[in-house]
């Protein structure tokens, strides 16, 4: 209940607060931090799988654009961290930080498959701005890290 | 990825209603919340900017004194060509006030979602400014309550424009990072750093004379009979959370 109602802050701000600090026109994909966190700490994604796609589905509702991009790219980001997560020891910083930041790619990389194989985009963020995103991920899950027994218990 | 498949194929438009009827009152009142927020750290922070900006105003305000003359004689003959030619002011704009409730998640999309919609009298397509007769973008779709706004920064988004100067036309869209890009310029016409850039409303989608920005760069090629420009908008992105839709221009 509590990882939900985080989640769900987690979205509202997203929406509503964190795309008035963007950095080379891209913002901290906190969603995408916090569901990477759950799943690491926990060692498995089976039970967030429906915490993934709600969150999905709120973003892409918000966002006006075409409609799956987000719920396409967090299903892709958290698969990749989900596989991830098997290989890598789970108390370690590093390996998280890590773990996000191939996470973000990723999420970029569907977003922007999806965009040329589904619908037709007119995402404005090009390979700099997705690369300083994912920096912006990585930096901002690190500053969550600390705060993982809480958040994740 | 089959709900994905299916949003996009059927659209999704229902469950984007009832997920947009739950969620966007919470993302309105953070909306605002953060707004008022901005607004006093900025004023915070803007103060150790107030000494300098004076001294400029103070500069600023004789040139105007000398300026204003000038204008007022304009405006006079001005009046008098009007009469004289029988042509009236642009037609009066009804405009309905609107609240953003969210903006793009990750600002990948240029889009913002605000608080009116179709039982606002709002449709697909209308005109979206903000205050200063600045132009937004356009309502890409509107829900009973609500309605997603494509801002001009959106790639897909095309605007005709023109230098406010020179009267140089061009099409205007979205381009990397906080610009954007004019096309389609004739070569040899006159554009220059700086230019103010306005609607022209040949597109006959938006208003003429709405301000959109000024000229940064012009890039003229050896190839081609066109030219184009980088145009810094008059903000980047979209931080006012208070805008209008144009009602009565659809067409």
């Amino acid at each position: 209940m509590k990882k939900a109602f985080l989640l769900g802050c987690a979205v509202a701000l997203q929406a509503a607060v964190l795309p008035y600090v963007d950095v080379y026109g891209v913002s901290f994909n906190i969603v995408l931090a916090l569901l990477v966190l759950y799943g690491f700490a926990e060692g498995s994604w089976r039970r967030f799988l429906g915490h993934v796609c709600a969150a999905g589905l709120v973003l892409d509702a918000l966002s006006g654009a075409p409609f799956g991009v987000f719920l396409a790219g967090l299903l892709a980001a958290i698969g990749f961290s989900a596989a991830g997560t098997l290989f890598l020891p789970h108390e370690n910083a590093f390996h998280f930080a890590a773990l996000v930041a191939f996470s973000s790619a990723w999420f970029f990389l569907a977003v922007f498959g999806y965009g040329q194989f589904v619908v037709s985009l007119g995402a404005s963020v090009t390979f700099a701005g997705a690369l300083a995103s994912v920096a912006y991920n990585t930096a901002g899950a690190l500053a969550l890290y600390p705060f993982r027994k809480w958040i994740t218990s | 990825m089959l709900l994905i498949f299916s949003g996009a194929v059927l659209g999704a438009a229902p469950l984007e209603r009832a997920v947009l009827w739950v969620v966007s009152p919470v993302t309105g009142a953070m909306v605002k919340a953060t707004d008022g927020l901005a607004g006093f750290f900025g004023a915070f922070s803007s103060l150790r900017d107030v000494y300098s900006e004076n001294e400029r105003l103070k500069e600023e305000q004789k040139e105007l004194r000398a300026l204003r003359g000038a204008h007022e004689d304009l405006k006079r003959e001005n009046a008098l060509l009007r009469t004289q030619l029988q042509v009236g002011d642009q037609k009066d704009l009804s405009l309905r006030d609107a609240q953003v409730v969210s903006f793009d998640p990750l600002s990948m999309f240029q889009y913002v979602l605000i608080d009116r919609g179709a039982r606002d009298g709002v449709a697909e397509g209308m005109p979206v400014v903000r205050p200063g007769n600045v132009l937004v973008g356009k309502v890409s779709h509107a829900y009973p309550a609500y309605s997603h706004v494509a801002l001009i920064s959106d790639k897909t988004n095309k605007v005709s424009v023109k230098s406010a100067e020179g009267d140089t036309n061009g099409v205007l869209s979205g381009a990397s990072g906080n610009l954007l890009l004019m096309e389609l310029v004739e070569k040899n016409a006159p554009l220059a750093s700086g230019d103010l850039v306005v609607t022209s409303g040949l597109d006959g989608v938006y208003p003429k004379n709405l301000i959109v920005g000024w000229v940064k760069e012009v890039v003229s090629r050896e190839e081609g009979i066109f030219k184009e420009a980088y145009v810094a908008p008059v903000e980047a992105g979209f931080a006012h959370t208070q805008a209008f839709v144009i009602t009565n221009y659809l067409r």
